[in-house]
């Protein structure tokens, strides 16, 4: 069975590939979703905007999390999920730009609300507080801060391969834990 | 199979029709690509024979290429089809089609504010998703933007140092 990373890189030129990874992921975004919203609907549709983003960044996949696309996937999840609250408008953004027909499925009219977003940062902090301290610092400089390695290292005093490993080992223990919590 | 997983499935159809849509496009869009990235190659052998100087990169920076850093630098160009002229190596005036539609400004009764975009700033990025510059809104109704490359944008306060170069793999929100 091919990994997550393996069929992002596939899809590149095979875009059936990209479906295997939407079978794999679709269900428990749409729960995520779902979860977040109240609505089986507009997680549908979230579920979509979502998987349509990915399609449109795959290039920019960066397989640091062990193969899988999990912690990825759910970064634009979150996303979209706050960008449609901010906009009080669900995000269809890469769905028009892909010029996915709107009345392929029965499209959820509703205005997103701020509830959606409780405790959605709680639980990336949790996550983050549970992690060992260089591997959180590591991953804060290289997710949020969105640093190259060699600057990190500078940061960190280590070499860029050893911030490899910290960033690795710790996006895999967040997706774990993240993923239980969904 | 339940209901959702149905509708799971449906929308998984879809998607997957739009992906091969979109390849296909891509892959034309690619051939059309290929002369020109031979007169870029060109062009850089010319400035090394010819010139003997240093290239900057940001000194190859195209208008074209401005406009696309704008948009995948900052969701808040999402849709505006922004266009570039070059005024220096290192500065463009870039204009809108459409109002920025990426950050929506709204008064305490929840109506939309249009003209709040003067001096916003917006970093861009160059075709590998790196920092390379920013914006500033010269308009009220963000319709036009002064754009500096590298040092230039760090020059006017746009952007820190530190930011530059930084990979930013996808576009920027609000």
């Amino acid at each position: 069975m091919k990994s997550d990373a393996e069929l992002i890189r596939a899809a590149v030129d095979d875009p059936d590939a990209f479906r295997v990874l939407y079978d794999r992921y679709a269900p428990r975004l749409h729960a995520f979703f779902t979860q977040r919203t109240g609505s089986l609907d507009v997680a549908l549709d979230l579920t979509a905007e979502t998987f349509a983003q990915a399609w449109v960044s795959k290039r920019r996949f960066r397989d640091e999390a062990g193969g899988s696309a999990g912690p990825w996937l759910f970064t634009i999840a979150r996303r979209v999920l706050i960008r449609s609250v901010s906009r009080r408008r669900v995000e269809t953004t890469m769905l028009e730009r892909l010029q996915v027909d709107p009345s392929a499925w029965d499209r959820a009219e509703v205005t997103p609300q701020d509830r959606w977003l409780d405790g959605l940062d709680a639980d990336l902090e949790a996550a983050l507080d549970s992690l060992p301290c260089d591997q959180r610092r590591a991953v804060e400089l290289r997710v949020l801060g969105e640093l190259p390695y060699p600057k990190i290292a500078g940061v960190l005093g280590c070499t860029p391969v050893a911030v490899r490993i910290r960033v690795s080992r710790g996006l895999a223990t967040l997706r774990a834990r993240l993923e239980a919590s969904q | 199979m339940t209901e959702m997983t149905e509708h799971l499935d449906h929308v998984g159809d879809v998607l997957q029709d739009a992906w091969r849509r979109d390849h296909a496009r891509s892959a034309r869009f690619v051939q059309l690509r290929r002369p020109r990235r031979l007169l870029l190659v060109l062009a850089l052998f010319a400035a090394i024979v010819c010139g003997g100087a240093a290239i900057a990169a940001d000194v190859l920076k195209s208008a074209e290429d401005e406009q696309q850093g704008m948009i995948e630098g900052y969701q808040l160009f999402d849709g505006s089809r922004p266009t570039c002229e070059s005024l220096t190596s290192t500065s463009f005036r870039c204009t809108l089609a459409k109002p920025p539609t990426g950050m929506t400004f709204y008064d305490e009764h929840g109506q939309k504010l249009l003209d709040r975009f003067l001096g916003i700033k917006a970093e861009t990025v160059d075709s590998t998703q790196h920092v390379d510059g920013a914006c500033v809104s010269i308009r009220a109704d963000g319709r036009a933007w002064n754009c500096f490359l590298g040092e230039e944008a760090v020059k006017h306060g746009l952007i820190s140092a530190e930011m530059l170069g930084v990979y930013r793999p996808e576009a920027a929100t609000a």
